[in-house]
């Protein structure tokens, strides 16, 4: 090319990305500045244009994960079997070639287990719940059981990442992720995903939290949940270094986006633009995330429903709370996890514990939810990633010691609000609670319902990655229709 | 591969641009996003603070409260080394296989074989360049670097800073905004002498003390900015 059209070209070039970056930047800068937080609600950002791809019934989803596995017999699938055969050795028909972990595999006496709790039936839907619950109890009207629940995995770590991202091996995408990425947020202050952890006081169990409950797996680690912390700044490297005022940090953010616009209109990389929109968003998170965090305006009657545990930072009350404060600020997936349920030895102490650490809390948000009128569109899910077994582990007559091992093949976890039917029990397990006896619910078909609640076919949300197509629910699952409203 | 008049070409977008926006034709250099452990080595080598021993034992950096024990139930605690280790570079850092390095976005998780770098672009990545110890830390001790060259003039300082950074010489606009910035800077912390303090206290290196606070920190302010450029961040 002639040098002189070259330089002429280049010059108009320049002019034109000289404009547009002056256009984009402004606009980009705009509309983070002076959208008033009601507009930017209804406003989606980011996520697939297929997407959703029928209209949703639910916009956001709370996940209360109980990991450990809470104790199905003891909660809520009522054996009335059970205690007739207390202390007898469970039949082989129910139990023969399964398989269980190791330490009750080479077991040889498997006596039934009574449930240690009292149940009675709640509500108009006549729900069974056991007496270690009765705030759950209370608003059984308002929650759908899932009794046949079953999965493949038959320990924590896999179990849990089978139930957030379809597979057992970590490297897949968290359902969050998967939102994110497909539905984007309705919120630019806060991240799309958002996870929580907690634990019983007592730490009696050791399963650790892996990040990748929370991760992208392959897709863009933008999607990754967001780890709010219980301790020090919620989000990592939130606060300002010290002596830097907030005044100085706005001057030098507006500095920084002038000069970054200057080398967008020599270099012309449309990513510069989104680097000046994700540092002014970065700027609103040190914002908005203190706001957040602040419950100094919740009503007394609010704080009490939730328990003395929610002003302890860190604590399933506390993070029960931030959840509802999440959702009604637009985050898509918000995931609690809360661990101590894995009762192995202990059942006849820890399970009181763990349900009275939970059970207001888990309550009260529905409550809470519905009271701010978004449990309509919110989706809340209460869980553990399998059941606990039937039978004892331990020895019947060391009563203080009786425990209960991991149980896949039938437990139970309730849903509630977007979408889903209310006060009813769907599925039902053996006279033992041992297996599934009907409409069972697998898995992946757990999570073709999620996904269809918010208003995506689970066999079309794919990513394809080292040469093939990935899905949530890899190449199974079937909503589950008669749970939807 | 790397002498190539394909690789050694300039990044910047030439006009035939709209026949390939997405450089699949190589007709640009490609341009992207420093990986997180690279943007802290140069943060650290810029700044003069980077410790070049070679090899050795993992190192313990700077880390917020209790990562570790959040992670692991209170069981394993951090213990943040001391002197040099913790300016080594990041290649030497200790991981944790539930919990890797805070300060690194965009790594492979190690949990899978990863072929392929991810880069992404997040307001948590801003959070880090502008507020991590390191970066903060950095930004101070590259002041002081330039503090105590030869240059005595703020149109000299500001300019080697931005050399420093950018291995470039700044241009007329850019160097009068930071100078106003340096100014407006600098009367702040003239007016208030304990945010100087506390700001240039960030991070374990001793500080020249014979140094101005009000200036110290004003510098440091724009070293920070610097460290935070798209153009520092990013491989042209």
């Amino acid at each position: 090319m002639h040098p002189l059209l070259e330089q002429s070209i280049q010059h108009t070039r320049r002019q034109f990305f000289g404009t547009s970056a002056l256009g984009l930047g402004t606009a980009a800068l705009g509309s983070l500045l002076n959208q008033s937080a009601e507009a930017e609600e209804k406003k989606r950002h980011g996520g697939l244009d297929s997407l959703p791809h029928f209209p949703p019934k639910a916009k956001r989803v709370i996940y209360l994960l109980q990991n450990g596995a809470p104790s199905h017999v003891d909660l809520f699938d009522w054996k009335p079997k059970l205690r007739e055969m207390h202390g007898k050795q469970i039949p082989d028909s129910v139990a023969a070639g399964k398989r269980f972990s190791t330490m009750t595999g080479g077991q040889v006496e498997r006596p039934c287990l009574s449930e240690i709790t009292e149940f009675s039936r709640h509500g108009e839907s006549q729900a069974t719940v056991s007496n270690f619950l009765p705030h759950t109890a209370e608003i059984a009207d308002k929650l759908c059981f899932i009794k046949s629940m079953h999965t493949t995995q038959v320990n924590h770590a896999p179990a849990i990442t089978f139930f957030l991202t379809g597979d057992e091996r970590p490297g897949r995408p968290s359902m969050g992720a998967w939102l994110s990425y497909g539905l984007g947020t309705e919120t630019q202050e806060l991240p799309a995903f958002v996870a929580m952890t907690s634990r019983d006081k007592e730490a009696s169990c050791g399963q650790i939290f892996y990040d990748y409950y929370w991760g992208s797996g392959f897709l863009p680690t933008v999607h990754q949940g967001v780890q709010f912390r219980g301790a020090g700044d919620p989000v990592l490297y939130l606060s300002d270094p010290p002596g830097l005022s907030r005044d100085l940090r706005r001057g030098m953010l507006d500095d920084l986006a002038q000069l970054n616009q200057q080398r967008f209109a020599t270099i012309g990389d449309p990513e510069i633009n989104t680097r000046i929109a994700q540092y002014e968003m970065a700027y609103r998170m040190q914002t908005s995330v203190p706001d957040l965090t602040d419950f100094s305006k919740e009503p007394k009657h609010v704080l009490d429903m939730y328990g003395p545990d929610v002003s302890r930072k860190g604590s399933f009350a506390y993070n029960c709370l931030m959840a509802r404060r999440l959702a009604e600020r637009g985050v898509r997936f918000i995931q609690l996890m809360h661990a101590g349920w894995d009762q192995h030895r202990n059942l006849n102490t820890q399970l009181k514990i763990q349900c009275s650490d939970t059970d207001a809390p888990s309550a009260a948000l529905v409550k809470d939810l519905e009271q701010h009128g978004l449990l309509e569109d919110t989706l809340v899910i209460w869980g553990g990633e399998f059941g606990r077994t039937p039978f004892l582990q331990g020895k019947i007559d060391d009563k203080p010691r009786w425990g209960r091992d991991h149980h896949p093949y039938v437990f139970s976890i309730w849903m509630a609000g977007g979408g889903i039917k209310p006060g009813m029990t769907y599925g039902e397990s053996d006279e033992f609670g041992f297996s599934v006896a009907t409409d069972p619910v697998h898995v992946h078909d757990f999570q073709a319902t999620i996904l269809h609640l918010l208003g995506i076919d689970h066999e079309r949300l794919t990513f394809r990655f080292q040469g093939r197509r990935f899905r949530l629910t890899d190449v199974h699952g079937h909503v589950v229709k008669k749970i939807l409203a | 591969m790397v002498t190539s008049a394909t690789y050694r070409q300039s990044s910047q977008a030439p006009a035939s641009d709209q026949a390939d926006p997405d450089n699949r034709l190589l007709s640009r250099g490609s341009r992207f996003r420093l990986p997180s452990w690279m943007m802290r080595d140069q943060a650290l080598a810029a700044s003069g603070l980077l410790a070049a021993q070679v090899g050795g034992p993992s190192v313990f950096p700077y880390q917020p409260p209790g990562i570790w024990a959040e992670a692991t139930f209170g069981k394993i605690r951090y213990q943040q080394g001391t002197g040099d280790s913790l300016y080594r570079r990041s290649l030497y850092i200790f991981w944790r296989r539930i919990v890797g390095p805070t300060m690194f976005f965009d790594s492979a998780k190690r949990q899978t074989c990863e072929v392929k770098p991810t880069r992404t672009n997040t307001p948590l990545h801003a959070l880090t360049t502008l507020n991590e110890t390191t970066f903060v830390e950095a930004s101070r001790a590259l002041a002081q670097r330039v503090l105590k060259s030869k240059e005595t003039t703020l149109a000299g300082r500001l300019t080697l800073a931005f050399r420093y950074i950018t291995a470039r010489p700044p241009q007329s606009a850019e160097l009068e905004l930071l100078t106003r910035r340096w100014q407006l800077s600098r009367q702040e912390f003239a007016e208030k002498p304990e945010q100087a303090k506390a700001l240039l206290s960030v991070g374990a290196s001793p500080r020249d003390t014979s140094l101005d606070a009000a200036d110290h920190a004003a510098l440091a302010v724009i070293c920070a900015m610097l460290l935070n450029l798209d153009e520092t961040l990013t491989r042209e």
